[in-house]
C-alpha cells in the first residue's frame, strides 16, 4: 500500500511552547483515520502542519510530496472545522470557485459542481445564496467545495460538530462515499462516541506526539473497563448501603465509579432491591476524553509540560 | 469612569496586537494623503493666467466688430478666430482651449432693435473656474463696446446683453483641470473600495475562508494581488466610462461635447 501521508519527528512551536513534539503517523491509500485529542492538544495544528501552514522540523510528506509544496497542496483536499465559504456567492458559485483555486478549468469545475451538487442533495439550491442555507446543508458544500478536485487526502477537522443528527448522517454518508472513492482521510475529533468501526484506525494525539494508534475495536476494547461516574438517587437514606465498596453516601445519593456498567450497575441495583431501599434515579456517566486518553497512554494525572 | 478606561485600554490592545488593523489604522490614511496630496497638489494650476477663447463671428454688424477688436486687445482673453465649430469640441476636449464664443448672425439687428442680444459659449466645465471667469470677461467687454453704442442698447429698459453659457468636459491628461474631478471621483473610489477589500480580508481570516483558501494552490501573494487588484480595475473601468472611451456613456453631458454644443 502507498503512503499518502507520512510524518517522521515533525515538531513545531510557538515560541517557547511546543505544540507538536515528534508525530510520527503513516496512512495509507483509502484509509480513515480518526486524530483523536483533548482540547488543546494539537489536532489542529498537526494538520495545519500536514498543509504547510505552520513552519515544523521532520519529515511531512504527502505521496512524496513535501508538505506545503505545490505538489502537496495539489492533493490536498480540506474540510475546515469553519464553515469557511464565500457567503455572498451561490452554492454553484462557491463550487466553480473553490475548484478554480484548485487549478481546474471553469468548464471542468462547472462540470464537477453539477455531479457534487447532486452527491450532497442541493441541486436544488444551487442557486441560492450559501447563507440562506441550513448549518448542515453549508457543512455538506464545505464537504463537496474540499473534494472537487478529488484529493488523496482529506483532512476532515471536526466535520460533524455543530450540526443535527440527519444532518451528521449526510456527512457521515459524504466521508463513507469519499473514502470508497479510494481518498485517505483524516479526521480530528475530540468525540469518543462517534469512534466506531467506520474509521480503519484511531491515533491519539497527546502532549505533541501520537500516544497511541490501533484499530478501533482495539482502542474501544480497551476502553471498555474504565471507570463510569455512577450516581443513584434514593427515595431514603440508608446508611447501611456505605459499605458499598467503591461507593459513599451523599444525603441520599449513593455515588461511586464501576468498570462494568452491565454486570456491576445491575448487582448493585438488585442489591438495593434486597434491602427494601427505593431508587428514585440513575445517572451513568461515561468516562471523558481525557480520562481515555490518560487511561491508553497510561498518563500521570499532572498537566504536562514541555521538554 | 474606570469601565470607559479599561474598554479603551482593551480595545488598544486588541488593536496593537492586530498588525493588519494597525496597518488599517497608521499606513491607510497615510497613503490616502499622499494620494490626495500628488493629485490635488497642483489644483493653483487650475486657474488660467489668460484664457483661451475660440471665436466665431457670424454678425457682420458694426457693434460685432467693435465687441471682436476690444476682445483681441483684453489682456484676459487669448483670442483664436474660427470659422465654424467643428473643430472647437475636440480642441476644448483636448484642453487646447478654455471656452468657445459665437457671435450668432443678427446680433447687431437685436441691439438696433432694443432687444436683448445673446452670446452663445461653450466653456470647459471640467474646470469651475473658467465659466465665470470667461463670462465676467466677455460681460465686462461688452458693456465697455456698449458704452460707445448707449443710444442704441436696450431702449425699452431691458438687458442689452446676455450670455447663454453652455459646459463640456475636456479628456487632456496634461491639463490639471480636465482630470480634477475625474482624479477626485477615482481616489474616493479608490479609498471606498481599498477599505472595502482591507475589511473582507480581515473577514476572510477572521472566518478561516484565508486559512482554507492557503490550503489550496493559492498563495499569499495571489490572494492579496486578488484582492487588492479589484478596486483598482473597477476605478480603471470608470474612468474609461467617463472620459470618453470606446464605452463611454452617450447621454452623459459632460462626455458628450458635440451634443452641448450651440
Amino acid at each position: 500500500m502507498n503512503d499518502v501521508l507520512k510524518l517522521q519527528a515533525v515538531r513545531c512551536a510557538f515560541g517557547h511552547r511546543r505544540v507538536l513534539d515528534g508525530v510520527d503517523l503513516t496512512l495509507g491509500a483509502g484509509q480513515r483515520v480518526a486524530l483523536l485529542g483533548a482540547n488543546g492538544a494539537g489536532k489542529s495544528t498537526l494538520l495545519r502542519a500536514i498543509c504547510g501552514r505552520v513552519p515544523v522540523t521532520g519529515r511531512a510528506l504527502l505521496d512524496g510530496h513535501r508538505a506545503g509544496t505545490a505538489g502537496a497542496r495539489a492533493l490536498l483536499g480540506v474540510i475546515p472545522q469553519r464553515l469557511s465559504l464565500f457567503r455572498e456567492l451561490t452554492v454553484r458559485e462557491n463550487l466553480v470557485a473553490f475548484g478554480g483555486f484548485q487549478g481546474l478549468s471553469s468548464s471542468t469545475a462547472s462540470e464537477r459542481a453539477t455531479g457534487l451538487l447532486a452527491w450532497i442533495g442541493l441541486e436544488d439550491r444551487s442557486g441560492d445564496h450559501v447563507a440562506k442555507l441550513s448549518g448542515g446543508m453549508q457543512r455538506r458544500l464545505s464537504i463537496a467545495c474540499g473534494v472537487i478536485h478529488a484529493p488523496r487526502l482529506l483532512l476532515a477537522d471536526e466535520p460533524t460538530v455543530g450540526v443535527d443528527a440527519a444532518s451528521r448522517r449526510q456527512i457521515e454518508r459524504l466521508l463513507a462515499d469519499q473514502r470508497a472513492a479510494g481518498t485517505t482521510i483524516l479526521e480530528a475529533t475530540h468525540d469518543l462516541a462517534t469512534i466506531d468501526d467506520r474509521y480503519d484506525a484511531v491515533a491519539i494525539l497527546a502532549r505533541g506526539r501520537i500516544a497511541t494508534f490501533g484499530s478501533t475495536s482495539t482502542l474501544l476494547r480497551r476502553c471498555g473497563d474504565l471507570p463510569h461516574d455512577t450516581r443513584i438517587t434514593l427515595a431514603s437514606t440508608a446508611p447501611t448501603l456505605a459499605s458499598v465498596p467503591g461507593f459513599r453516601l451523599e444525603g441520599n445519593v449513593l455515588r461511586g465509579a464501576i468498570g462494568d456498567v452491565a454486570g456491576e450497575l445491575e448487582a448493585l441495583l438488585a442489591r438495593l432491591r434486597a434491602s427494601g431501599t427505593g431508587v428514585q434515579d440513575v445517572q451513568v456517566q461515561p468516562p471523558g476524553i481525557e480520562q481515555i486518553i490518560a487511561h491508553l497512554t497510561h498518563a500521570e494525572d499532572r498537566p504536562w509540560q514541555p521538554s | 469612569m474606570a469601565t470607559i478606561l479599561i474598554l479603551l485600554a482593551t480595545s488598544t490592545r486588541g488593536l496593537l496586537r492586530d498588525r493588519p488593523a494597525v496597518a488599517l489604522t497608521f499606513a491607510l490614511p497615510l497613503l490616502f494623503f499622499t494620494v490626495f496630496a500628488a493629485v490635488f497638489g497642483s489644483l493653483d494650476q487650475a486657474v488660467p493666467k489668460a484664457l483661451d477663447v475660440d471665436l466665431e463671428v457670424a454678425d457682420s454688424g458694426t457693434f460685432s466688430a467693435a465687441f471682436v477688436e476690444s476682445l483681441r486687445e483684453d489682456p484676459m482673453l487669448r483670442v483664436t478666430p474660427v470659422a465654424n465649430s467643428a473643430a472647437t469640441a475636440e480642441r476644448l476636449a483636448s484642453g487646447k482651449t478654455d471656452a468657445y464664443v459665437r457671435v450668432p448672425g443678427g446680433f447687431d439687428a437685436r441691439i438696433e432693435d432694443g432687444q436683448t442680444a445673446v452670446l452663445e459659449v461653450l466653456t470647459d466645465g471640467s474646470n469651475p473656474l473658467v465659466g465665470p471667469a470667461v463670462s465676467g470677461a466677455l460681460l465686462g467687454v461688452l458693456l465697455t463696446t456698449g458704452a460707445d453704442f448707449s443710444d442704441d442698447l436696450a431702449p425699452t429698459g431691458g438687458e442689452p446683453f446676455r450670455i447663454d453659457l453652455s459646459d463640456g468636459i475636456g479628456r487632456g491628461d496634461s491639463q490639471p483641470s480636465t482630470a480634477f474631478f475625474a482624479a477626485g471621483l477615482g481616489v474616493l473610489f479608490l479609498m471606498i473600495s481599498l477599505t472595502n477589500r482591507a475589511g473582507m480580508i480581515l473577514e476572510d481570516r477572521e472566518n478561516g475562508t484565508l486559512e482554507r483558501l492557503l490550503s489550496t494552490r493559492v498563495t499569499l501573494p495571489t490572494y492579496l494581488l486578488g484582492r487588492a487588484l479589484f478596486p483598482f480595475c473597477s476605478v480603471w473601468s470608470r474612468s474609461r466610462r467617463c472620459s470618453g472611451g470606446p464605452h463611454s456613456c452617450s447621454t452623459c453631458r459632460f462626455t458628450n461635447i458635440s451634443a452641448a454644443m450651440p
